[in-house]
């Protein structure tokens, strides 16, 4: 099926969709996404909202960058990821760049996925050892003239 | 909003499956102890607004900053290669 996505439009496979039956924390209305790479060599990806085209948030497989990262998911969100096996549970963890160039990631609220049948759903842990914010890497700063550029655009 | 004044140890009762408890006061923090059913959610408001504003924020990446990000990785991996090399 086409669909209208942030980067213009798209052909998906309707069996290729994730669905978070309960949204994302804070955005409810957002269920169905589909995951699109970022370009090659990235380890970036976007999850692409196909209930609301403007909606694509940058995630990673935190996996990628922490090999230590690990949670226990309550009973019931097993239940509604449909989850027979841990090894079925693939996670991604969205990822932002503030205004200091930081790259961080959220390890407090991961996405979980089914691989098997792609139901997902956004979990909040109660662990206090994960941070929203978690520092992946620091970018350079951005060349003058990109971010006069960048005010230009919005002027 | 429903505003009742309990004691420690007293409860309320929210529907017929979630009891609060008030285990202890201290200044300013009070303990509350919950029973609900296992698919009842219970978050501290607090977290859930911190992953909504990531949420946001996650959304809001423009396509120049990853492929800055992807960049950095790229270069951080090339110097791990070199210096497994040498």
């Amino acid at each position: 099926m086409n669909v209208v996505t942030r980067f213009g439009e798209i052909e998906i496979e309707e069996k290729s969709c994730i669905h978070l039956k309960d949204g994302l924390v804070g955005i409810p209305q957002a269920k169905r996404f589909c995951l699109l790479s970022h370009r090659e060599d990235s380890p970036f990806l976007w999850l692409q909202c196909l209930d609301e085209p403007a909606l694509s948030l940058a995630v990673i497989n935190p996996m990628d960058f922490f090999n230590d990262y690990e949670f226990d998911l309550q009973d019931a969100d097993v239940e509604a990821l449909e989850l027979t096996s841990a090894e079925d549970a693939v996670v991604l963890t969205t990822v932002t760049v503030d205004e200091e160039r930081r790259v961080t990631t959220n390890l407090l609220g991961p996405i979980v996925v089914n691989r098997r049948t792609l139901a997902a759903k956004q979990v909040v842990l109660s662990s206090e050892n994960y941070s929203p914010r978690h520092l992946l890497f620091q970018l350079k700063r951005q060349p003058e003239g990109a971010a006069k550029e960048a005010g230009s655009r919005a002027a | 909003m429903l505003v009742l004044a309990r004691k420690v140890g007293q409860q309320i009762v929210i529907g017929d499956q979630i009891e609060v408890t008030v285990l202890e006061v201290r200044g300013e923090q009070v303990r509350l102890g919950i029973n609900a059913p296992r698919s009842i959610a219970v978050h501290r408001k607090e977290l859930l607004e911190q992953v909504a504003e990531e949420n946001v924020r996650a959304a809001g990446v423009d396509r120049e900053s990853l492929n800055a990000a992807a960049e950095s990785v790229e270069d951080q991996d090339k110097g791990d290669d070199s210096a497994r090399t040498k």
